[in-house]
């Protein structure tokens, strides 16, 4: 094991425990560890890159991601940040093992768990916790989509950017402003105007 | 595997499904309609698809646990794109199937086959241990563009079949048997299975079988039935009665499992398509995820495993440059 890395599990752990409301034993807690494996990646590398399949998904325990698709014209299109305690992984290429249309890349050194599907599908069937701990990062999960697909379909840009800075503070002050507008659907100019007029207010 | 002549599900019995709300039971000589679904509207690359199978009431229909309809979509006309490997995908432990009433479709896959089929006729492939493949329009159907319409159904094979080795088997048009509906009732091409003197082709696991049925306008046909088989139907687009209930645009339908006689009717002035499958029930367990349906949970850990090491092989392209 990687020096300092009993930390990261230690964040894992706590993170299951809160999600499935129970408590890993020991024994559990080994499998876990057993089944992610410590990666650091540099600002600005690839935790997976567009046409790749998806075999790893990570547990951030340290900094910052973006996963994006680029269109034909090379505009970049931000689908999803990730923070510490945040997933990273294109989902339905880790499923059905297609080629993934996005990149995820670290916007700041950042630190995770990898794991695979293999691994995590032996952990929900044999830990009741990993299994409960799903249940209600889909249920989250499908709250926040559900959200963002409202807001980009009826929400004004200015709306939306005032739903993002209640309900992520974090994020505004993570991310830089080019991409917080990629993210919202806006280009950088129309941010830099709602950004203004707020600060007006 | 085996295929039987003479013994097809046709002379066998029809459906079975969980009752739900919209079902309406006939109490007449005729199996009673179980259920009947409209399926839901899913994304498979760039297609907008309805899955019907699997769903909330039914898991499976006989070995058949998978069923998306291609919904007709007129693909305009443009330059033929290279496979760029960009929608190969992996699958173990089934077969897949797919047919097509319009378009034309090129599969590719890992164990070194390669076909082009179009209207009319389907591809199967039995994954087996394990095999990627590649399945979209074919270059000539690109640059000429039409209506693409198709469906996709998959097969779980029997544990002992789910080791075998990947096959292919593309079937032509006219390599798939039709038989005349009696009283000039329309036509019924037998895609999967036997039916009387007539088999397809393509080889089975558990009398599985799949109708495509054609009925004349203003036309009956009477389909006999076992209770040892599960029966399903498919409405992809106009309107047709089953037992005196109409159905019509992409629904299934599910009958229960007693040994009666299912009637179809077609009370139009123009033809009526419908299918018809399913088999003899899938008795061990099911296990499915993602592109995977095994046995057990062990058998999906090492069928992930396997792909990201490489067992099943890699798709080469090289027979579409041999075409150009």
């Amino acid at each position: 094991m990687q020096p300092g890395a009993e930390h990261m599990y230690d964040s894992l752990k706590k993170y299951i425990e809160e999600y499935s409301g129970e408590t890993l034993t020991d024994e559990e807690f080994e499998m876990v560890k057993t089944a992610f494996t410590p990666k650091k990646f540099r600002k600005k590398q690839y935790l997976l890159q567009a046409g790749d399949v998806s075999r790893f998904i990570a547990f951030i325990i340290k900094g910052a991601v973006r996963q994006y698709s680029v269109d034909d014209k090379g505009i970049e299109h931000i689908i999803y940040f990730g923070l510490e305690n945040w997933w990273a992984g294109d989902r339905e290429s880790f499923t059905m093992l297609t080629p993934s249309r996005y990149n995820i890349d670290a916007v700041e050194d950042t630190e995770v768990l990898l794991t695979t599907y293999e691994h995590l599908d032996r952990l929900k069937n044999s830990i009741p916790a990993i299994s409960k701990m799903f249940t209600t990062m889909d249920q989250r999960s499908y709250i926040a989509t559900q959200k963002r697909i409202h807001a980009s379909i009826s929400l004004t840009a200015e709306e939306r950017y005032q739903e993002l800075s209640k309900n992520y503070p974090d994020l505004l002050q993570r991310f830089p402003q080019n991409m917080i507008a990629s993210y919202l659907g806006i280009s950088a100019e129309t941010l830099s105007r709602i950004r203004k007029k707020a600060l007006s207010k | 595997m085996s295929i039987v002549i003479g013994t097809g599900p046709c002379l066998y019995a029809i459906l079975y499904g969980k009752k739900r709300e919209r079902s309406r039971e006939i109490k007449i000589m005729q199996k009673n309609i179980t259920a009947s679904f409209g399926g839901s509207n899913a994304k498979v690359g760039e297609m907008l698809v309805n899955r019907l199978v699997p769903n909330r009431y039914i898991h499976a229909v006989g070995p058949i646990v998978f069923l998306d309809h291609l919904y007709p979509v007129e693909q305009k006309p443009t330059t033929a794109k290279a496979p760029n490997g960009e929608f190969a995908h992996p699958h173990r432990g089934i077969a897949t199937f797919s047919y097509l009433f319009s378009g034309e479709l090129e599969h590719f896959d890992s164990a070194g086959h390669h076909g082009i089929v179009s209207a009319g006729g389907a591809q199967w492939m039995k994954a087996g241990n394990g095999v990627v493949h590649d399945e979209h329009n074919s270059p000539a159907f690109q640059e000429k563009g039409g209506i693409l319409h198709a469906v996709q159904f998959w097969i779980n094979l029997p544990s002992i079949n789910k080791a075998e080795k990947p096959d292919y088997l593309g079937v032509h048009a006219r390599n798939i048997p039709e038989a005349e509906l009696p009283n000039d009732a329309g036509i019924m091409r037998i895609l999967i299975g036997s039916c009387g003197v007539s088999a397809s082709p393509v080889p089975t696991f558990s009398d599985e079988f799949i109708y495509h049925i054609r009925l004349n306008p203003k036309s009956v046909f009477t389909l006999p039935t076992h209770d040892w088989v599960e029966y399903a139907a498919f409405i992809p687009a106009g309107e047709i009665s089953i037992n005196g209930q109409s159905f019509a645009n992409s629904e299934l339908v599910t009958l229960s499992q007693d040994a009666l006689e299912i009637e179809l009717s077609n009370n139009s002035i123009h033809q009526a398509d419908l299918l018809i499958f399913g088999g003899r029930p899938y008795t061990e367990p099911i296990v499915a995820q993602g592109p995977f349906v095994m046995n057990s949970h062990e058998e999906i850990a090492t069928a992930y495993k396997d792909f990201f090491n490489g067992k099943y092989g890699e798709i080469s392209y090289q027979n579409e440059l041999q075409l150009k």
